[in-house]
């Protein structure tokens, strides 16, 4: 009898095991109840908040008078079920017993053992008590009790329903996080104030147990010591004579110093714990944006780059490691994280190969870019890197490491210096476009797929009657590449234009924006 | 290039540290009359050693010691690592040479505002170019692309300004009456003498009368910017 019900849980077990579409439901339950990135948690979240919310209310309204029937019953049926089931999948998921059962029986196979069912037994309730035992869990379960209206005292636990939001809030969650870290520190100020308030209590008690008629019992002592001790002293229990005034002199002194302290200490856990906060809340934000450009470093050229990506409303994020560039970066409104980006682990955060468009290496040192461009290369093959340094040599290695494109900012303005001196005209044009400082500027358009110059010849559009200036075309080698493009400067008329390409014009803004307006309806038509 | 200024011009570079040699390195691609100057002497040593003949240590400081290498009618180029030395710098010059183009690099944009005060020519700030080109890459890849084979990348594809001679086949022509793209080229805009230093793009659509004195700024291949400037030079 026992060795067929073992032979039955082992084969369950397997079966199990072996069964995707059992793995697919329970991994669907694990996502939705406990992995914040799953896209779905928050709107189960949400119902379970509103789900509480009313369950609260009710029960709020019912103190005084008496709710509707269907109200109690939606209370006591359909949120009481949605808890238990809820507290039931939690249970579930927490871990796999089916594992277990294999583990063991594979063990007791390879060891040639009897196979033990209580073993798998006590370690399947071991895993499951470490989550029934949880301060979270504790919480679920007395939320269920309140149903039970027949012991009235389980009514107070309808609090524990509005404990129970603290999960679906991550604000919330963190709150208790920061307490948690000054552990220590408010133990022993709670251990001091207990004692404190019991060293009180007994004297007033002592004193005034009989002369005051305010205090006839321990308890009352104690009421009034917490109440003194607290500072908040409503006065409803005074002590009478002069050594319960001298008692509660003392009590009121040490009260303020503990409270002050009490207060200080929050205040540094907060202090201590902000910087992670809003680490936390930059990930989150970044989280969601697309094609997200990385600033490494805050210096000079970091600076400047964040505030034009700022300006073009590019999506950006800085990354710096000293802490006094990170708050320059905060106070210039910038998503700022505090991390090493030579660091793997930093950028893997980053989801580098989803999210992240282009790596910009501009700390001060050539070396630290160089490591940031090995990172990241390393990480992923086709995010766009940009590295600066001031030397050929590292120029040359950063090349090797990866880099798109190398910037040598002295040789840059060596460079603007010689165009400058040689031809001053041609310069101040060129940065006038370039700088885009006058309403002349050079713009990009893709050819889209079905507009008008798809399949046209370049000769077909009169860029001169639109005040536009065709400078060059850039074509793809090959039409799955988005990266490659050969150039043809100045294209002949009957140079064929296809959807991919694109054109490279000049012209003043508002005849670039009319000529991309245009192109994109031309699409819109050719699609009715 | 098709001036013939530009190879005589004599360039006097201040400043041989780290951005002085890179901005040396690039100016000689264009320039052959480059004259070096530094007031630390392992700079000067190490232009020597560069090769650079026309090398000298002097205290920039002094004015009497820069006025004797003769700075009227130069080209000025202040490329000092100490900025506060160069802003110094670019107000003794300016306050000695007549007639001569005063240029300086600049880190910040507070150091670019003193440096266009003094009256300096044209300010290069390091950073903020570098910085354009970084946000260029990123924002418009494919302008970049087009602006970097025409300046930086030597491929036969250049940017020219020409001087319109007297009695030239253009004067007296409309810039709708000429077709540059017959001649493979492509007019980004005229600098016309009469109307100030005003840069007029042709991407304004003005009908603009060429005379002599006028600058095009013309965007081509070189063998058809040379021809067309050959064209241009034969008188009527």
């Amino acid at each position: 009898m026992k060795r067929f019900l073992i032979r039955q849980i082992v084969s369950f077990s397997y079966l199990l095991e072996s069964a995707p579409r059992y793995q697919r439901v329970k991994r669907f339950f694990n996502n939705l109840l406990n992995n914040d990135d799953y896209p779905y948690k928050k709107y189960f979240d949400l119902f379970m908040i509103v789900v509480i919310l009313s369950s609260v209310t009710i029960l709020v309204i019912d103190v005084h008078e008496h709710v509707a029937y269907w109200l109690d019953f939606y209370d006591l049926y359909i949120v009481t079920w949605i808890f238990i089931v809820e507290y039931l999948l939690r249970l579930w998921v927490h871990s796999d017993v089916h594992k277990v059962v294999i583990a063991h029986y594979e063990e007791s196979e390879f060891f040639e053992k009897p196979f033990s069912l209580w073993k798998v037994v006590k370690q399947v309730s071991r895993e499951k008590w470490a989550y029934i035992s949880s301060p979270v869990a504790i919480i679920d379960l007395i939320a269920i009790l309140p149903s039970y209206r027949e012991i009235r005292v389980l009514r107070v636990f309808v609090l524990f329903r509005a404990f129970k939001m603290l999960r679906y809030s991550r604000s919330l969650l963190q709150f208790f996080d920061i307490l948690r870290s000054k552990k220590v520190e408010l133990y022993t100020l709670l251990t001091l104030l207990s004692f404190f308030a019991m060293i009180a209590s007994i004297m007033i008690y002592v004193f005034e147990g009989n002369s005051n008629s305010e205090i006839s019992n321990l308890f009352d002592a104690v009421y009034w010591a917490v109440v003194t001790i607290t500072t908040v002293g409503y006065g409803d229990i005074t002590p009478v004579t002069t050594e319960g005034r001298a008692v509660a002199m003392l009590v009121i002194l040490t009260g303020i110093g503990a409270i002050s302290f009490l207060t200080s200490i929050i205040v540094s856990a907060f202090s201590e714990k902000l910087p992670e906060i809003k680490q936390t809340r930059v990930m989150n934000s970044i989280a969601k944006k697309r094609d997200l450009n990385l600033i490494c470093g805050y210096g000079k050229i970091g600076q400047l780059v964040a505030k034009k990506l700022k300006d073009n409303r590019r999506n950006f994020l800085v990354i710096e490691s000293d802490p006094a560039k990170v708050q320059k970066a905060e106070m210039d409104g910038c998503d700022v994280l505090m991390a090493d980006a030579t660091k793997s682990e930093t950028l893997l955060r980053l989801k580098l190969s989803e999210n992240v468009r282009s790596v910009i290496c501009v700390t001060h040192d050539d070396i630290i870019n160089v490591f940031i461009t090995i990172n990241a290369r390393s990480l992923c093959s086709d995010v766009e890197i940009i590295a600066r340094c001031s030397e050929h040599s590292v120029a040359k290695k950063l090349r090797m490491a990866g880099a798109n494109h190398v910037i040598m900012p002295e040789e840059i303005a060596g460079m603007l210096g010689s165009v400058y001196i040689g031809q001053p005209v041609a310069f101040e044009a060129l940065q006038a476009i370039i700088t885009q400082k006058r309403t002349a500027r050079i713009d990009e358009v893709e050819v889209k797929l079905g507009s008008f110059l798809d399949g046209a010849k370049v000769g077909d559009f009169d860029f001169a009657a639109n005040k536009l200036v065709l400078l060059a075309l850039l074509k793809r080698f090959d039409a799955g590449d988005k990266k490659s493009h050969f150039i043809i400067f100045n294209p002949p008329d009957d140079t064929p234009l296809k959807a991919g390409d694109i054109l490279v014009i000049m012209g003043y803004s508002v005849s670039i924006a009319d000529f991309k307006g245009r192109l994109e309806q031309s699409v819109r038509y050719k699609k009715q | 290039m098709f001036d013939i200024k530009s190879s005589n011009l004599e360039i006097v570079l201040f400043g041989y540290g780290a951005t002085g040699a890179k901005v040396y390195e690039m100016l000689s691609v264009n320039f052959s009359k480059i004259t070096v100057v530094d007031s630390e002497e392992k700079h000067i040593e190490k232009a020597k050693e560069d090769g650079i003949v026309t090398s000298y240590q002097i205290d920039i400081t002094n004015d009497s010691e820069l006025e004797e290498l003769g700075v009227d009618g130069k080209i000025l180029f202040c490329a000092m690592d100490e900025m506060a030395l160069n802003i110094f710098l670019a107000l003794s010059l300016k306050s000695i040479s007549n007639d001569s183009i005063l240029l300086s690099v600049s880190t910040s944009a507070e150091n670019t505002r003193k440096l266009k005060f003094i009256g300096v020519d044209k300010v290069i700030d390091i950073y903020e170019s570098s910085a354009n080109r970084i946000v260029d890459i990123i924002t418009r890849p494919a302008v970049t692309r087009v602006m970097d084979e025409i300046i930086y990348v030597d491929n036969g594809i250049s940017i020219e300004e020409i001087e319109i001679p007297p009695n030239s086949f253009l004067e007296g022509k409309c810039v709708h009456d000429i077709n540059f793209r017959e001649y493979g080229l492509i007019l980004i805009g005229i600098s016309d003498k009469e109307l100030g230093e005003d840069f007029i793009f042709v991407s304004r659509g003005i009908n603009h009368k060429f005379d002599a004195g006028d600058i095009l700024v013309v965007m081509g291949e070189t063998s058809s910017l040379e021809a067309f400037y050959k064209k241009l030079m034969e008188k009527r």
